[in-house]
C-alpha cells in the first residue's frame, strides 16, 4: 500500500473533476457517493500506508513519490512530489478519516438542497486540496494547497451565494486569509534566499549550517509564516472571518473550520519545527499571541447564542492552544490537540447541524431548550464531545490539552513567561468548560423556550448519526494515542518525535519536546499537579455552568444585567470588527473611490478623450488645406517648384 | 494671350506665339521640327482648342473677368513666386554653360534634317518612339470614351439632334 | 549676327513665366489650358537651343516626343473639359471643387 500513497490525494480531484464537469447528468444520489467514495478510499489507503510505514525503521520513514518536475529555472527546482513520512500520514488519516465522515454526513444534511451536486464537487475539491497541503514535500507545493483551501473555503462558506451574508463572509474569509498568505510568500522566498531551495529534506538540511541561531533572518522568517498561519488558521490579528465562516453548511464549518483547513497553520508549523526552533524569539511572540488567542476567543464565546458561533469561537480558542503549544516547543503537543480537537470539534460541530436541522434551521439557542428528549443520541455524542472540549479526564481533549499545558508551563524556550502563560491557557480551560457546557445545557436541557420548534424537533437519519456516534468513539478513545507520565507508552510522541522538532535524534522518542529533552526528564509529579489543577477548573466550570444554565437559569441573565458594560464588549467581540472596518477598510474604500473619481475620470479618461479631442481639432486646423479649389492647388505646385528649384540652385546637396 | 478678355483672342494669340517660335526652331537648325511644329501644333491642337470654344459657345463674358484675380493671400503668393520664378530661369538662362557659345546665323551644317533625326528616332530611341504611337492610340481612345453620352440629354449648344 | 544661346533661355524663361502667370490667374479653364500649352512650348524652345549649342540632335528628338504627348494630352484634356461643361454648365475653374473636405 506504501507505494499508492500518491493516490490519495488525487482520488478526491477525480471526484470533484467527475462531479464538476458532469453536474448536468450526474444522478444525484451518485455524486454523494462518489465523493465519498474518493475519500473513504483514500483513508483505506492512508491506512495501510501508514502500517507499512510503521514496518520500516524508524530512520527510514519518510517515502517520496514524484508525480513530475515542475519548476526548473535555473538553481531554483521545485517538483510536484508528495511525501510520506510519520507527520503527513497522521495528517493525511485525520484528513481522509474525520473527511469521510463529514462526507457521510453531508448526504443526510444536505439531501434536500438543490446545490447537492456542486457542494459534494466542493468538498472533493477541497479535500484534495487539504491533501496536497499534507503530504507536499516542499513549501511551493505546500502552498499551492494552502491556496485551493483558501479557495474551496470561499466558495463553500458563500455556498448559498443568493444571500448577501453568505457572500460577504466567503469574500472576508478569502481576503483576510489573503493578508496571512502575503506573509506565508515571503516567508518562502527568504527560505529560498537563505537556502537555495523549497524542498523541506534540503531546507531542513541546509538551515541549521546557514542560519544564526536568534538572529534577524531566521526571526523574520518565523514570523512571517507565522503572520500567515494567524490567517489560515484564525489567530490574533486576523481571526474576524472565522465566526463570520459559519454562514456555511454545518458540515462544512465541521470540516474546514474545525478539522482541517484551519489546522493548516499548526501543521506548517510542526513541518517546518527545525526551522523555527531556530528563532526562539519568534517562538515566544507564536506562544504569547496562541495564549492570547485561546483566552480572548474564549471570553467572546461565553455570551453568544448562536450555537455555530460558540463553536466558531471555540475553534479560534482551541487553535491558539496549538500554537501556544508550537511556540513552547511541544510541536508534538500542538499535533496530537490536532488530531483530537479534530474528533471533538468535528462532532461538535455536525452535532450542532442535527439540531439546526431538527429545528428547521434554527441556530439561536434562546429558542431552543429541552432538545435532549427527543433527539438522544445527537445529545449524547453532542455530550461526549462538550466533555471531550473541556478537557474531562478518559476523554481525548484531557490528554492533548494536559500535555499541552504541561509543556507551557515547563517549556525552556519560554523560560518564565512559561508560568505566565500556563495561567492563561488554564483560565481558558476553565471558560471552556464553563461555555460548552452552557450551550449543551441551553440546547438540550432544561424548559422548552420556544413550543413550535420543539415539537417538530425530532432526531435525525443513521446517515448523519452513525458518523456522530463513529466520532464520538474517537473523542473518547483517541486521547489514549498520548498517554502521558509513560512515556514509553506515549504512541504520538513516540511516532512523531524524530520528524518534528529538532532533527538529527533518531532516538524516536523525547526529540519532538524540546523542553524534556533540555530538561532530560520527565517530572512526573509537576505534571500530575498540573493535570489535578487543570481537572478541577474543568469541572468547577462545569458546575457553575450547570448551576446556573439548568438549574437557575433566571440567574443568567441577572449576571448578565449587573455586568452589563463587560457583556455589551464580549457580545460585541470587543468591536474587532468594527476596528478593522473603521481602520483598514474605510479607507481603502476611501482612496478606492479618490482613485475613481480623480483619477479614472479626470486623468485616464481625461487623457483618451483628450487625445481624441486634439486629433480632431488638429483634423479642424489641416482640413482647409484641402479647399477643392484647383487655383490653390495650382498655386501650392508652383511654390513647390519654386522652393525645391531654390533649394538646388542655392547649391544644396547634389 | 493670358490677357485677352475673350478665350478666341487668347487662342489666336497662342496660334502667333507658335508660328513665331517656329521661326525661332528654323534660326536654331531645326527645321523638321519647325514644319511639324506649325503642322501639329498651330494647325491640329489649336483648331482643337478653337473647335472646343466654339463648341462651348464661350461668350466673352465667360472668361469675362479677364484677370479674374484670386483672392487675397492666393494673389499675393501667385504673384511674388511668379516673379522668384523669373527670377531663376533668368539666372540660369544667364549663367550657363553655353555662354560664349554662338546661338548665330546659318551654320555651315544643319543640324536637325529630317535624316539626322529620323536616324536617331529608329534607332537609339525606337522603343519610345513606338510607345509614342500607343500613347497617341489610347489618347483617342479615351478622348472618344469621356466624351461619349450615355442616353444623358446634352446641353443646349452641343450638337444638337445626337441622341446615343 | 549671331543671337547668344543665353537669350534663347531667357526668352523661353519668360514665356514660360507667362504661362504659369496664365495659369494662375486666369478662370477660364481653356485659357488656362493654353497657359500649359505655352510653357511646354517655352521648355521646347529651350530645348532646341540647347540642342543647337550642344551640336547634338538629342534635344530635338526629345522636343519631337514632347510635340507627340502635348497632342495627346490635348485630345484627352479638352474631351474632359466638355464633359466638365455638360456637368456644370460653366468652364469656371472654380466650379472644379467637388474634392473639397
Amino acid at each position: 500500500m506504501l507505494d499508492l500513497f500518491w493516490l490519495i490525494p488525487l482520488l478526491p480531484l477525480a471526484g470533484f473533476l467527475i462531479n464538476g464537469i458532469g453536474i448536468k447528468w450526474m444522478p444525484k444520489r451518485a455524486a454523494g457517493y462518489l465523493a465519498c467514495a474518493t475519500v473513504g478510499i483514500g483513508f483505506l489507503i492512508a491506512a495501510g500506508a501508514f502500517f507499512d510505514l510503521r514496518a520500516l525503521p524508524v530512520d527510514e520513514r519518510s517515502v517520496t513519490h514524484v508525480l513530475f518536475p515542475w519548476i526548473t529555472a535555473g538553481a531554483f527546482h521545485v517538483d510536484v512530489a508528495f511525501q510520506w513520512d510519520q507527520l503527513s500520514a497522521v495528517m493525511a488519516l485525520v484528513v481522509t478519516g474525520v473527511g469521510f465522515l463529514i462526507h457521510v454526513y453531508s448526504i443526510g444534511y444536505m439531501a434536500h438542497d438543490p446545490g447537492f451536486k456542486r457542494y459534494f464537487a466542493f468538498l472533493n475539491l477541497f479535500t484534495f486540496a487539504m491533501l496536497v497541503l499534507v503530504m507536499a514535500d516542499n513549501f511551493l507545493l505546500l502552498f499551492v494547497g494552502w491556496e485551493g483551501v483558501g479557495l474551496c473555503s470561499y466558495l463553500l462558506i458563500g455556498f448559498w451565494y443568493h444571500k448577501d451574508s453568505a457572500s460577504d463572509a466567503g469574500k472576508k474569509a478569502f481576503i483576510v486569509n489573503r493578508i496571512g498568505d502575503f506573509g506565508a510568500l515571503l516567508g518562502m522566498f527568504l527560505v529560498f534566499w537563505t537556502t537555495g531551495s523549497l524542498t523541506f529534506d534540503e531546507v531542513f538540511a541546509r538551515a541549521p549550517g546557514l542560519l544564526v541561531a536568534g538572529a534577524a533572518l531566521p526571526t523574520a522568517i518565523t514570523l512571517l509564516f507565522f503572520l500567515g498561519a494567524t490567517g489560515k488558521s484564525a489567530q490574533i490579528p486576523l481571526f474576524v472571518w472565522l465566526p463570520d465562516a459559519m454562514e456555511g453548511p454545518t458540515p462544512v464549518s465541521a470540516l474546514i473550520h474545525a478539522a482541517t483547513m484551519v489546522t493548516a497553520g499548526v501543521y506548517l508549523f510542526a513541518r517546518a519545527s527545525s526551522l523555527f526552533l531556530l528563532a526562539p524569539g519568534a517562538m515566544v511572540v507564536v506562544a504569547v499571541v496562541g495564549g492570547l488567542t485561546a483566552i480572548l476567543a474564549a471570553t467572546i464565546g461565553l455570551v453568544q447564542n448562536d450555537i455555530k458561533r460558540v463553536l466558531a469561537y471555540s475553534t479560534v480558542s482551541q487553535l491558539g492552544y496549538m500554537f501556544l503549544a508550537a511556540g513552547s516547543g511541544a510541536f508534538v503537543a500542538a499535533i496530537f490537540h490536532l488530531v483530537t480537537h479534530a474528533f471533538f470539534k468535528a462532532l461538535l460541530f455536525l452535532g450542532s447541524g442535527s439540531v439546526i436541522e431538527a429545528c428547521h434551521h434554527e441556530q439561536d439557542m434562546q429558542k431552543m431548550g429541552g432538545l435532549g428528549k427527543k433527539m438522544p443520541v445527537t445529545r449524547a455524542t453532542f455530550l461526549i464531545g462538550s466533555l471531550a472540549l473541556a478537557g474531562v479526564p478518559i476523554f481525548a481533549g484531557f490528554f492533548s490539552k494536559d500535555e499541552i499545558l504541561y509543556n507551557t508551563f515547563t517549556s525552556e524556550l519560554l523560560g518564565g513567561w512559561g508560568v505566565v502563560l500556563w495561567v492563561v491557557g488554564a483560565l481558558a480551560a476553565l471558560l471552556t468548560a464553563f461555555y460548552i457546557i452552557r450551550a449543551v445545557a441551553l440546547t438540550f436541557y432544561g424548559e422548552p423556550r420556544d413550543k413550535k420548534i420543539h415539537d417538530h424537533a425530532k432526531e435525525s437519519p443513521p446517515v448523519m448519526t452513525v458518523p456522530l456516534m463513529l466520532l464520538a468513539v474517537g473523542s473518547v478513545f483517541g486521547g489514549f494515542l498520548g498517554i502521558p507520565i509513560w512515556t514509553h507508552l506515549n504512541a504520538m510522541h513516540n511516532w512523531l518525535g524524530p520528524v518534528v522538532g529538532l532533527r538529527g535524534d533518531a532516538h524516536g522518542a523525547g526529540a519532538g519536546h524540546v523542553a524534556e529533552a533540555a530538561q532530560g526528564g520527565h517530572d512526573v509529579g509537576l505534571e500530575v499537579l498540573l493535570m489535578a489543577v487543570s481537572v478541577g477548573l474543568a469541572l468547577v466550570g462545569i458546575a457553575y455552568a450547570v448551576h446556573i444554565y439548568v438549574r437557575n437559569p433566571a440567574k443568567a441573565r441577572a449576571i448578565g444585567e449587573r455586568f452589563q458594560g463587560a457583556y455589551r464588549v464580549l457580545w460585541n467581540k470587543y468591536y474587532v470588527d468594527e476596528f478593522y472596518h473603521a481602520a483598514v477598510v474605510a479607507p481603502f474604500v476611501a482612496f478606492g473611490r479618490f482613485c475613481w473619481r480623480v483619477f479614472d475620470v479626470q486623468v485616464v479618461d481625461g487623457l483618451v478623450n483628450g487625445t481624441g479631442q486634439a486629433l480632431r481639432g488638429l483634423g479642424s486646423l489641416l482640413r482647409p488645406i484641402q479647399s477643392g479649389s484647383t487655383p490653390s492647388y495650382a498655386t501650392a505646385i508652383l511654390v513647390g517648384a519654386i522652393v525645391i528649384m531654390g533649394y538646388v540652385l542655392i547649391g544644396g546637396p547634389r | 494671350m493670358v490677357t485677352a478678355r475673350s478665350p478666341i483672342y487668347s487662342a489666336l494669340s497662342l496660334v502667333g506665339v507658335l508660328a513665331v517660335t517656329a521661326v525661332f526652331y528654323l534660326m536654331l537648325s531645326a527645321p523638321f521640327l519647325a514644319v511639324l511644329q506649325v503642322l501639329v501644333y498651330a494647325g491640329a491642337i489649336m483648331v482643337l482648342f478653337i473647335f472646343v470654344i466654339m463648341l462651348l459657345s464661350l461668350r466673352t463674358e465667360e472668361g469675362g473677368e479677364v484677370m479674374g484675380l484670386p483672392t487675397g493671400a492666393r494673389r499675393v503668393v501667385a504673384v511674388v513666386f511668379s516673379l522668384l520664378l523669373l527670377g531663376q530661369l533668368a539666372y540660369l538662362g544667364a549663367t550657363l554653360v553655353l555662354s560664349g557659345r554662338s546661338g548665330g546665323g546659318p551654320p555651315g551644317e544643319i543640324l536637325g534634317t529630317p535624316v539626322a533625326l529620323g536616324t536617331q528616332l529608329f534607332q537609339r530611341y525606337l522603343v519610345p518612339f513606338q510607345m509614342t504611337g500607343i500613347l497617341l492610340l489610347v489618347a483617342i481612345v479615351g478622348a472618344v470614351a469621356i466624351t461619349r453620352r450615355h442616353g444623358r440629354r446634352g446641353l443646349e449648344g452641343t450638337m444638337a439632334g445626337e441622341e446615343d | 549676327m549671331a543671337v547668344p544661346l543665353e537669350l534663347y533661355q531667357v526668352l523661353a524663361g519668360v514665356l514660360f513665366s507667362i504661362g504659369v502667370l496664365g495659369v494662375l490667374f486666369r478662370r477660364n479653364l481653356l485659357v488656362i489650358f493654353m497657359s500649359v500649352e505655352l510653357m511646354l512650348n517655352a521648355a521646347n524652345l529651350s530645348l532646341i537651343a540647347f540642342s543647337r549649342g550642344l551640336g547634338s540632335v538629342d534635344g530635338q528628338v526629345i522636343v519631337f516626343f514632347v510635340l507627340a504627348v502635348a497632342a495627346a494630352e490635348v485630345a484627352v484634356g479638352l474631351a474632359i473639359i466638355i464633359d466638365l461643361f455638360r456637368k456644370e454648365g460653366t468652364v469656371d475653374v472654380n466650379s472644379v471643387n467637388l474634392l473639397r473636405g
